[in-house]
């Protein structure tokens, strides 16, 4: 650990970062999107998303921490989130 | 590439179980103790001892209907639990026209006002989904819980990628081998044998309010509002604290309307009683089933009009994934299975508890055995773990036995055994702080010993000491004696042997 340069210094925050804020971020705009599509009880549609929600922000954890390369890591979550998101101003808009 | 992944998640394992572990302890611990949460509650009631399984139900609502329309006929809403062979007494909670509640007990038989307050489990419940603050007022210590769960699904997944031999480790234990050694095998096995409880509980943990914690659905369809949300998740239309009351009317005969439910769910017997606006014209009546003999969460319920007894509403069966929920949701709670399912839950639990306590010894053991000298903040590190891990074992005994204390003084605020527990860890916090590590371990684990042996000493003191509740079957109440006892021992042995050396203690 003490080898490591001043951008690996810098990658272990940013991997922690993309595992709660972007991990959340992906989530949350996929059950909100979700719920607005799905046809089904606005509860049920809830419930299955935020309980699968739950086993995917773990993977999401995970994964920030697996790829090597930190910028796919960051681009994998920008687009994650950003497409939910464009889902969902489309259909409230 | 595989190397650097390793790299990588042994960094998550051990800096996430670090700061998690200190969370988790508390929680596991209080939740474990929480697996008992009635029978907890029996306990620091001494004045219900002579109260046993098996009064006359009917006799019991009589008793409860009574006693409420003496002295709470304009309340908003009556909930009345009627007793159980767990929970054998009648417990009835009154929630006035401003929304405030009270809670009475009273004996079924001779239907007398208890004083007791049957807080204790509850608190420890409160603790472990919240660390104490009401989500309502300030959801931060829910929110930190539910991260916890995240957490521990997170661990659990690094921790078996990087466990290199899982099967043939599996029950390798060296206790004699180097410190640091014996700490990672103990950690192990606490960790594997019992892995699918691990993952089991953190998961439907988060399952139970699932909506709070990634509250994007009620965003999207509800606007937000979690009281909303939660009427439509939970189907509970009739069960009414907001509105205001109509004209007067008798309300029917509650046991008639408790046969009359017990018939349309088919068998089974009614516990919760709900009454919505009592002795008005728009008094709703609406009875749950039991919980104890199924695995689902959420019981089966009638509902009827209070003035002419018409029947509203049979709710037996809903939509799957409400079921599924109710099942997670059962698996977590357990108020199904009886004494075998809690003892086994109570067991899994301890590991779980030993797991997170082997872990943060392991990340200190690990550092300070390092050759180019102690990485900085180790103390701190070092210190918030005996906070964590011993603060809690002293502070939960020291709230149960002031709780259970303050029963024999009359008049005495019942919520004081809920500041000292928060006071005690506080305290054992800066003692972490002051004290030098194993000093602190030491001291920590014997004052905890010491206080949980005190705990059937103050049985004793205070109306059922051990003999006598040995004597009288009492076994919700010897048992507790004797597990604090236990407990209280096992602590000691250990303190001890940390104090002479052995950093291992000599049970797994």
């Amino acid at each position: 650990m003490s080898h490591r340069g001043r951008d690996e210094r810098l990658s272990l925050p940013l991997r922690v970062a993309a595992a709660i804020l972007g991990g959340y971020a992906v989530v949350y705009a996929w059950i909100y999107a979700l719920v607005l599509i799905l046809p089904m009880d606005p509860i049920e549609a809830t419930i299955l998303t935020t309980c699968a929600g739950f086993i995917v922000y773990v993977l999401i954890a995970l994964r920030a921490f697996a790829v090597t390369s930190l910028r796919r890591v960051w681009g994998e979550i920008i687009l994650a989130t950003g497409l939910p998101v464009v889902i969902a101003l489309a259909i409230q808009s | 590439m595989i190397g650097r992944l390793r790299q990588n998640f042994t960094w998550l394992h051990s800096y996430a179980g670090l700061v998690f572990g200190w969370i988790a302890f508390g929680v596991l611990f209080t939740g474990t103790l929480a697996v008992f949460h009635a029978e907890i509650n029996l306990w620091t009631s001494p004045a219900a001892a002579g109260i046993r399984p098996g009064a006359d139900r009917a006799a019991a609502l009589a008793q409860a209907r009574a006693y409420l329309t003496e002295h709470d006929s304009d309340a908003q809403q009556w909930r009345i639990v009627l007793p159980t062979y767990r929970e054998p007494l009648i417990k009835l909670v009154v929630t006035d026209t401003d929304g405030r509640s009270a809670t009475h007990f009273l004996d079924p038989v001779s239907g007398r006002k208890l004083p007791v307050n049957m807080t204790a489990g509850t608190f420890l419940l409160r603790y472990h989904y919240m660390m104490g603050v009401d989500r309502a007022k300030n959801p931060t210590g829910f929110l930190i819980i539910g991260a916890t769960a995240i957490a521990m699904l997170v661990l659990v997944v690094s921790g078996v990628i990087l466990h290199k031999r899982i099967l043939r480790d599996y029950f390798v234990f060296r206790p004699r081998a180097s410190r640091q050694r014996s700490w990672l095998d103990l950690h192990n096995i606490l960790s594997v044998i019992p892995l699918p409880f691990h993952v089991m509980m953190a998961y439907t943990g988060l399952v139970i309010i699932y909506y709070a914690y990634i509250p994007a659905g009620m965003h999207a369809r509800y606007d937000g509002d979690a009281s909303a949300f939660s009427r439509d998740n939970n189907l509970s239309y009739y069960i009414d604290r907001d509105t205001p009351a109509g004209a007067q009317a008798d309300t029917a005969p509650l046991w008639e309307l408790v046969n009359r439910a017990e018939q349309a769910w088919g068998g089974g017997d009614a516990t919760n009683i709900y009454v919505s606006h009592p002795n008005r014209a728009d008094a709703m009546v609406e009875i749950w089933r039991q919980r104890d003999d199924r695995i689902s969460n959420y019981p089966d319920r009638v509902t009827f009009s209070g003035a002419d007894g018409s029947l509203i509403r049979v709710l037996v069966k809903r939509s799957p994934l409400r079921e599924a929920r109710s099942f997670l949701s059962g698996l977590h709670f357990i108020e199904w299975g009886g004494m075998p399912a809690r003892w086994a839950y109570f067991l899994c639990g301890l590991m779980s508890c030993g797991m997170v306590a082997a872990a943060l010894v392991l990340f200190v053991e690990k550092r300070r055995a390092r050759k180019g000298g102690a990485p900085p903040l180790l103390s701190v590190a070092q210190s918030l773990t005996v906070a964590a891990v011993g603060g809690h074992l002293v502070a939960c005994a020291a709230y149960l036995g002031c709780e259970r204390g303050l029963t024999a003084i009359p008049g005495a605020d019942a919520s004081l055994s809920g500041s000292m527990f928060f006071v005690i860890w506080l305290g054992s916090a800066v003692h972490a702080f002051v004290r030098p590590y194993y000093a602190a371990w030491t001291e920590q684990l014997v004052a905890g010993g010491i206080l949980w042996i005190c705990l059937p000493i103050i049985s004793a003191l205070t109306g059922t000491g051990l003999w006598q509740t040995l004597q009288d079957g009492d076994f919700v109440r010897a048992g507790f004696d004797l597990m604090a006892l236990c407990g209280g021992v096992l602590m000691l042995l250990i303190g001890w042997n940390i104090r002479s050396g052995q950093a291992v203690p000599t049970v797994a």
